[in-house]
Parts: C-alpha cells; sequence; structure tokens
C-alpha cells in the first residue's frame, strides 16, 4: 500500500507536467498551422496543473522536503528539537484535516459546476485538494510519530532541491 | 491580525514547512473570526486553478533541460570568445556566460551552479583564488530571475496583476545593468587584491564562428523568447511551453546530451520544484484574503506615509526591509507573501507597479546572497571548495555594486519602463 503511495506521488506530478506540456503545444500548433482550436484543453491542463501540485506537495511533505527556514531549529538541542518538531508536525497534521474536512465539502459541493466545453464536473478537479492534503495529513502523522517515539522513519528525508530561486 | 502574523512568524522560524506555517495560523483565523469556511477552501484551490500560473512548470522544465542537455555550456563558449581573452577574462566569462544563460533559465540557483561547475572551476585552474572564482559564479546567478523568462517575476505579475510579457520585457535592462556593474565590479576586485594571472590568447576568427555555430540553437533560444512575446504569438504560459519543447528538441535531437532514459528524472524534479512552490502560493491565497479582510495593505500606507510623503524615502525603506527580510527566507516565498501585502502601498504611492515588480524580485534575489538563507553562496562555495572567510574577502566590494545597481534601478524607473512602454 505504502509503495503504491509512493509511486504515485512520486510519478504522476511528472506524468501530468509531460501531458500539459504536450496538451498546450499541440493546441497551439493546431490552432496557428491547422486553423483547429482544441475546445477545453487550457481548462484540461489547468486540471492537470491541479493535481499536479497537490499530489506533488503530499510527496514533497512524505520525503520532508518542503521549503522551510532552518533557523531557531537548528540552535536548539535534541532534547528540545525532538518534542518540538513532534509538536509542529502534528499542528500540520490538524491544518491538513481542516483543508480535508471543508475542500472535500467544496468538491462535492461542485458536481453541478462543469469545467466549460469539457462537461466535467469541477468535482474532479478540486478532488486533488483533499486527497493531496489528506495524504500530507497522513505522512505528517506518520513523521510525528516517528519523531516522538525516536522510531526510524521508513524512508529516509531526500535532499532539498536546490533551484528554487 | 498581529496573532495570525506573529504565529506565522514563530512556526516559519521554528522551522515548521512555509507552507503549513501559513496554513495553519490562517485556519485558526478563519475558525475564530467566524469568516466562512467554505471560502477557505476556495481561496485554496483559487489559488492554483490558474492557466497563466502553468507557466512556472513550464519554465522549470526549460531551464531543467537547459541545465542537462548542454545548452548551458555552449552558451558559455560563445562567452568564452567573446571576452575570455580581456582583463579579468574568466571572471567576465561567468558575467556574460550568466547573462546569456538567464535568457533561458529563470532560476538563480541552476545558474550559480552550473557557472560554478564550469567557469569557477576554470578560474581556479588557471590561478584565480578560489574566493573570488566562487563569488564570480554566485553573483552572476542574480541575473537569472532578472532577465526572462523569470518564475519569480511570473508569481509576481500574477499576485499584483500585472502582466508578465511586460514584466520579462522590463527585466531586460536592469538585467544588462547589472551584468554592467559586476563586469566593472570583477575589474575592480582584480586591482583592489592585486590579482595577477596570465591573459588567455585572443580567439582565432575560426574560434568564434565555432563556438557561434555550436551554440546556434542555443543563441537562438533569446530570440524565441523575444519574438515569442514581442509578436503577440503566445502568452507567457504558451510560450513557456514551447521554450520547454524547443530545449527538449535540441538536447535531445540536435546536441544529443540526453536521452529519453533521462527524461522522467528531469520531469520529476520539475514536478516537484513546482508542487514546492504551488503549495506555498496555495496556502497564501487563504491568508491574502484574511489580509484584504483586515485591511492590512491600507494600515500599511497609512502607516508609511506618515513616516514620509516622499516615495523615494518610502522606496528606500521598503528596500531596506526586503534586505532584511531576504537574509531570513528565500525568494519564490517571500514575493508571495509579500506582494498582496505590498502592491496596494505602491498604488497609493503612486509607484509604477512593473517598475516595483523589477525592484521586489532583484532585491529578494540578493537575499539569496545573504546569510544565514545564502542558497547562491553555499552552491558556489561548496562546488567551488573555499571557505567562508575566502568568499567574502572579494564578496564585499561586488556586493557593493550590486546594491548600487538597485539603488539605480530604484529611483531611475526609466530602466525599467522603457522598453515595455516602446513595446506594448
Amino acid at each position: 500500500m505504502f509503495a503504491a503511495v509512493r509511486w504515485f506521488e512520486d510519478n504522476a506530478p511528472a506524468f501530468l507536467l509531460a501531458a500539459m506540456t504536450a496538451l498546450v503545444v499541440v493546441d497551439v500548433t493546431c490552432r496557428y498551422f491547422l486553423n483547429v482550436a482544441f475546445a477545453g484543453s487550457s481548462e484540461l491542463a489547468t486540471a492537470m496543473f491541479v493535481w499536479l501540485v497537490f499530489v506533488g506537495a503530499a510527496g514533497a511533505t512524505r520525503k520532508l522536503q518542503n521549503i522551510a527556514v532552518d533557523g531557531l531549529s537548528m540552535l536548539l538541542g535534541e532534547a528540545i528539537k525532538r518534542p518540538l518538531e513532534t509538536a509542529l508536525h502534528l499542528a500540520t497534521v490538524m491544518g491538513c484535516v481542516y483543508v480535508t474536512y471543508f475542500s472535500t465539502k467544496l468538491s462535492f459541493a461542485s458536481w453541478e459546476r462543469e469545467i466549460d466545453m469539457l462537461g466535467i464536473p469541477y468535482t474532479f478537479v478540486y478532488a486533488a485538494i483533499p486527497i493531496g492534503f489528506g495524504l500530507m495529513g497522513v505522512h505528517s502523522t506518520i513523521h510525528a510519530i516517528d519523531r516522538l517515539t525516536g522510531r526510524k522513519p521508513i524512508e529516509p528525508a531526500a535532499a532539498k532541491p536546490e533551484t528554487l530561486e | 491580525m498581529i496573532a495570525l502574523a506573529a504565529g506565522i512568524i514563530l512556526l516559519i522560524a521554528l522551522g515548521m514547512p512555509i507552507a503549513f506555517a501559513i496554513l495553519v495560523p490562517s485556519a485558526v483565523y478563519f475558525h475564530t473570526t467566524g469568516l466562512p469556511e467554505a471560502i477557505f477552501a476556495q481561496r485554496v484551490a483559487s489559488g492554483t486553478a490558474s492557466f497563466p500560473l502553468l507557466a512556472i512548470p513550464f519554465f522549470i522544465l526549460a531551464g531543467s533541460v537547459m541545465h542537462r542537455g548542454g545548452i548551458a555550456r555552449r552558451l558559455i563558449d560563445v562567452a568564452v570568445v567573446s571576452v575570455g581573452h580581456l582583463r579579468a577574462g574568466l571572471a567576465q566569462v561567468g558575467v556574460i556566460g550568466g547573462t546569456l544563460i538567464s535568457a533561458v533559465s529563470g532560476s538563480a540557483t541552476a545558474d550559480t551552479a552550473i557557472l560554478a561547475k564550469t567557469v569557477s572551476m576554470q578560474m581556479v585552474r588557471e590561478g584565480y583564488p578560489r574566493g573570488f572564482a566562487a563569488v564570480v559564479a554566485a553573483v552572476s546567478g542574480v541575473l537569472g530571475p532578472m532577465i526572462p523568462p523569470s518564475i519569480m517575476m511570473i508569481l509576481y505579475g500574477l499576485a499584483a496583476e500585472v502582466s508578465i510579457g511586460k514584466l520579462f520585457v522590463a527585466g531586460v535592462l536592469p538585467g544588462l545593468l547589472i551584468a554592467a556593474c559586476l563586469l566593472a565590479a570583477n575589474l575592480s576586485v582584480m586591482k583592489r587584491h592585486n590579482i595577477q594571472v596570465p591573459l588567455r590568447p585572443r580567439p582565432k576568427a575560426g574560434d568564434v564562428l565555432g563556438a557561434v555555430k555550436r551554440g546556434f540553437w542555443a543563441l537562438m533560444f533569446p530570440v524565441l523568447v523575444w519574438v515569442g512575446l514581442r509578436g503577440g504569438f503566445f502568452t507567457p504560459t504558451e510560450l513557456g511551453a514551447f521554450v520547454a519543447v524547443y530545449c527538449l528538441v535540441i538536447s535531445l535531437f540536435v546536441y544529443k546530451e540526453i536521452g529519453w532514459r533521462d527524461l522522467p528524472a528531469i520531469f520529476r524534479e520539475s514536478a516537484l520544484l513546482t508542487a514546492l512552490i504551488m503549495i506555498i502560493l496555495a496556502s497564501s491565497a487563504a491568508l491574502n484574503y484574511a489580509v484584504a479582510w483586515e485591511r492590512m495593505p491600507q494600515a500599511l500606507s497609512a502607516w508609511l506615509l506618515a513616516l514620509s510623503d516622499n516615495k523615494y524615502v518610502l522606496l528606500l525603506l521598503i528596500n531596506v526591509l526586503l534586505l532584511v527580510l531576504g537574509t531570513a527566507m528565500e525568494g519564490p516565498p517571500l514575493l508571495i507573501i509579500l506582494t498582496p501585502i505590498l502592491v496596494p502601498v505602491m498604488k497609493a504611492l503612486g509607484v509604477d507597479l512593473i517598475h516595483f515588480g523589477v525592484i521586489l524580485t532583484f532585491n529578494l534575489v540578493l537575499g539569496a546572497l545573504t546569510p544565514p538563507v545564502a542558497t547562491l553562496i553555499f552552491v558556489a562555495s561548496s562546488i567551488v571548495g573555499c571557505t567562508s572567510a575566502e568568499f567574502m574577502k572579494y564578496f564585499r566590494l561586488v556586493f557593493g555594486y550590486l546594491i548600487l545597481a538597485l539603488l539605480v534601478i530604484t529611483f531611475v524607473p526609466w530602466f525599467s519602463l522603457v522598453l515595455p512602454n516602446l513595446m506594448f
């Protein structure tokens, strides 16, 4: 189960990025050279982007790759750092539960609203948010338990990417 | 509102990921003030569900392909035959190479890494001090977000609701001004520290032609961006997708420095970077609602205008504030948080928002050169292998030139506005 989630979080965003790129390029090429426009292509690409962001962020949370400032925490000893990090993970869990709950309601409430030209309910776009934040909440719970018990993490923290600036 | 701001600052300082440090206090704020919680979810959704935002992953992808696919190296080769034989030749190659790479990539850190691995290491081999070699790579990296395409300018344009195309064009002259300051700074460093290295031989016409020929497809890249923007053929998002595909095609089929097997890793890395930036944007969308609800920008405007009614004095104050904040946090998240707060203030002061976008971007990129969050210094120093002391010995003077460029860009709006006014 964990392996399947890990595979999904690591690969689905990459696949979506490739699909988005192809969709936009094909759409523009057809528009200029064949005078054919794909109705709803930008909406579909945007829907893919929403899924890319929230599933990708879930993967980043699992690997502890989110952007953070290593300010005060670097100065603290392990005796303080451990309960502090546990508390921060638990606060993250609470935030994720809050967003998951209200974004689930938003998703279901959007059933009647359809993406222009495609006829797909917005539920399928907004579902990325509760799924993404739900996964982030699960990963943060696991991190909190790991820190609290001193258990070795299932997956070591990955290096943070260095090309943000 | 003060409790909300204090909560965010405290959680960030304690090391909580920035996206969650914004999200958790914002959720508490919505819950305790009785704001409709459905709006919270709607704001998080609308923070990402926007077609113009797709330009960000496309330009990240283009940058990633460029660095792995041999495009950056060919651009540096062109810089070598252009200025490599002059005084401080290789240092100047770093600046000119950085300028050319910036026209393809929008990332300062990636540009610094490639310059450090190529130009700086060659500088060390030819007798330049390690500290100076690292400084050249670090400071040339700041050109990345200034010269189009720029991921930070896309983020600013969307948050400030100004044309991304105009912002891209607005960054060109300030970017060239910064490059000119860095060229002058390199000469000053050579003189101040009496660095003596043998001049490289002047390249033969065949060498120049060969470098330009090898780099032709890479040099066509800025032309594609310029024509795409100026001709109105593409929106910035469509341009981003074309640029990414252009980079993939020439790296795969012309330069053949990446293969199909490399693509999954490139796409995974680009998608991850996109998610890391965008999740902060999604969280900030809820915060921005709270900021607007509390009329915080108006309060800040009133407070600033009470200090002085001279917009240049206030711009100077804001520059100092941004430089200080930039020492503690990376540029993109800071830009996402500050833009909705500062843009209404700039409107009240009568500052052109395109001009302010350029000031804000440059200011926050400079933050990557100032400890403790000095990403560019860490990247360059670790690749070149120099200590902080060695780096700082040469850095102070160069940083002075960058501050000079910042002041000129701030107080002479012409640099930022002349091209957008001519072209749009």
